[in-house]
């Protein structure tokens, strides 16, 4: 291990590797703050770009633009009011009452140390345990990665709060998608509807590309003039030890808050988030601050949604399950550049594996650095017109998905992605288990034609004691939505 | 229109089509090869009844004339856009559709709305095709290359 963690800071730290941790922890700030933009929007946008790079600099471009993205809504959250992201709610909640007394610095200096605090401490997490959880990915074998794959699925559908239904039918749908093509066995062209351009299936990466930018053009466009709020100017950026040691256990809790359901699949940084926020009121002593202008929290919301960010990659990296949509295109783009996530990824790529996980923890160092200047700055960020955003998106949508195989096809692929994704974010179907499934669904196939291969009594696969474990989960993940239910009943009666 | 027919369930109803037309499909694979994705076919088919036949409907914010007009008109524009692409080639079609979008989309007449296209269309155009390596589209009518 110790021999792997220097080959990793060996790769992290060349001039390489730091220029492109900071483009994309600049960048990820970037695509964070301006209001419609997010994390996963940034990490779509710019896998393409990442191609032409060695594994270990594209990876670490890409984790960068994930922690900067993740960080950067909370800026117009505090600075107008409209969180870039649905994870900074609590701290737009919270930013504006500070900003109200006259300490819009004070508070962006608690968001950006909570993120980089949050962000840094789950890649500690990632260090320790994503290897660790590689020694047990060690025994899964096809029947094992069948109920992975479908216990992944499983979360992202119930996890759609409300709309569990829907979570299901766009998971389903997707699941489909995934098979149009040559199927794993045969090879037999399946769905082409006689176009031979579709015989090698749907790009993934272009149907998130897609997915996750042109809905929010279109949701742009929506707006009408005069949706944008005044943007406050940015006081003073002061932070005392006390905003650190007044508030270790909420850093710590809220921290462990995000790792958690980092590492549950799909249930990303705004779940987080508001978890952490509710955590920190009910244990707070000043719970009468809250929604005040209250720094817990900030620290809540922030070391949490950072927190998911290190989270999302142990079992991406370990089981091949992305803990978020940002961490699913992340997939995508390690199977392009070859690296198949899985237990042998920490032997056979231990060099860029190692990059990757020291390079993790560097880049929430510098988004700590990177987030103060980028704040200061941020009033002019912010101003950006909107038509120069949508175009700037369609733009860079078009040519990074043309890029991928140099093909047209994807960039319709892309467009048509997007024009669903529009209807289906405005019907309120979740989109995370759209990239979910693409990236499962052909691991999922493999996996259950290998273990009726392995197994003519499919009940036999129950004889094995990590296959067990996985049902129990996916029994676990189906059942909570009822069991949930019923606390809250028993709560209510109570 | 008829009550029944709401803009979601005539959502879900295009994707039923589409779910059936992936079923009229299935006959042409071998057994092998259809029993998996034909479950997802069944799955999804009763599911999409079910949303369109149930009572509970999502309470959408209705969009009013002008925002309807324009994103529909906008993803004429990007589709054209990327239709041209191949005729034209990359250069000429992203800056066409960057002019035709800042007037769509009203940005201010000034140093900007001229500058803006030229250069985003030459910075992706370089990067593209001289960092990263990609061929972009060269036209098939006419183009600008270099």
């Amino acid at each position: 291990m110790i021999e792997n963690l220097l080959l990793g800071i060996a790769g992290t730290f060349t001039i390489e590797s730091f220029l492109f941790m900071i483009l994309g922890v600049v960048i990820g700030i970037i695509f964070g703050a301006l209001p419609g933009f997010s994390a996963t929007m940034g990490v779509a946008v710019f896998v393409p770009f990442s191609y032409v790079l060695e594994p270990g600099p594209a990876l670490l471009l890409l984790s960068g633009i994930y922690c900067g993205g993740v960080y950067g809504g909370s800026i117009p959250a505090v600075l107008i009011g409209i969180p870039g992201t649905p994870a900074s709610v609590p701290t737009a909640l919270e930013g504006r009452a500070l900003v109200a007394k006259g300490e819009s610095g004070h508070a962006l200096a608690i968001v950006t140390f909570a993120s980089a605090f949050g962000g840094f401490m789950s890649s500690i997490a990632l260090i320790f345990f994503a290897p660790l959880l590689a020694i047990i990915a060690m025994r899964v074998g096809p029947p094992e990665q069948m109920m992975i794959a479908i216990f992944g699925l499983t979360v992202v559908c119930m996890l759609s709060e409300g709309n569990m239904l829907k979570g299901l039918f766009v998971g389903v749908v997707s699941l489909l998608l995934a098979t149009v093509g040559q199927d794993p066995v045969l090879g037999f062209p399946r769905f082409t509807f006689g176009n031979f351009m579709l015989s090698g299936g749907f790009e993934t990466v272009s149907v998130l590309i897609g997915l996750f930018s042109l809905p929010e053009v279109f949701k742009m466009l929506a707006e009408k003039e005069g949706d944008g709020q005044e943007i406050s100017k940015v006081s003073k950026m002061t932070m005392s030890l006390r905003d650190f040691t007044g508030h270790i256990g909420n850093y710590i809790r809220s921290t462990i808050i995000g790792i958690i359901i980092g590492i549950i699949p799909a249930a990303g940084p705004d779940i987080a988030s508001f978890l952490s926020y509710n955590e920190a009121r009910k244990a707070s002593k000043h719970k009468e601050e809250f929604g005040k202008g209250s720094v817990d929290g900030i620290i809540a919301s922030e070391a949490a949604n950072n927190g998911v960010t290190g989270g999302s990659l142990i079992p991406l990296l370990t089981l091949g399950i992305p803990g978020s949509a940002p961490a699913a295109i992340f997939l995508g783009a390690m199977i392009i550049h070859g690296l198949r996530p899985g237990p042998l990824l920490f032997t056979q790529n231990a060099g860029v594996i190692y990059t990757l996980l020291i390079g993790f923890a560097v880049i929430n160092i510098l988004l700590f650095f990177f987030g103060w200047l980028c704040c200061k700055f941020a009033g002019k960020i912010l101003v950006i017109p909107k038509p120069i955003l949508a175009l700037l998106i369609v733009a860079l949508s078009s040519v990074g998905a043309f890029s991928i195989q140099q093909n047209m096809m994807d960039v319709i692929v892309m467009y048509v992605a997007g024009v669903l994704g529009y209807f289906l974010d405005r019907y309120g179907y979740p989109l995370s288990p759209v990239a979910l499934a693409l990236l499962l669904g052909p691991m999922l196939e493999e996996a259950i034609m290998l273990t009726g291969t392995m197994y003519s009594n499919f009940f036999m696969i129950f004889t094995r004691p990590l296959t067990d474990v996985f049902v129990l989960f996916i029994f676990v993940s189906l059942g909570w939505p009822i069991i949930k239910k019923q606390l809250k009943k028993r709560k209510e009666a109570a | 229109m008829n009550k029944f027919f709401t803009a979601h369930r005539i959502f879900i109803i295009l994707m039923l089509a589409a779910l059936i037309a992936f079923l009229s499909q299935v006959g042409e694979i071998p057994p092998e090869a259809k029993a998996y994705p034909l479950v997802f076919i069944i799955v999804g088919i009763a599911m999409a009844l079910v949303l369109i036949f149930r009572k509970k409907q999502p309470e959408v914010e209705a969009l009013d004339k002008d925002a309807i007009i324009k994103i529909f008109s906008f993803a004429v524009v990007i589709f054209v856009y990327l239709m041209l692409m191949s005729k034209v080639g990359y250069i000429i079609s992203t800056l066409l559709f960057m002019y035709v979008g800042e007037w769509m989309l009203k940005l201010k007449k000034g140093v900007l709305f001229v500058v803006f296209p030229i250069v985003l269309t030459l910075v992706l155009y370089l990067l593209f095709t001289r960092v990263l390596s990609v061929i972009l589209p060269m036209g098939t009518w006419i183009g600008i290359n270099f």
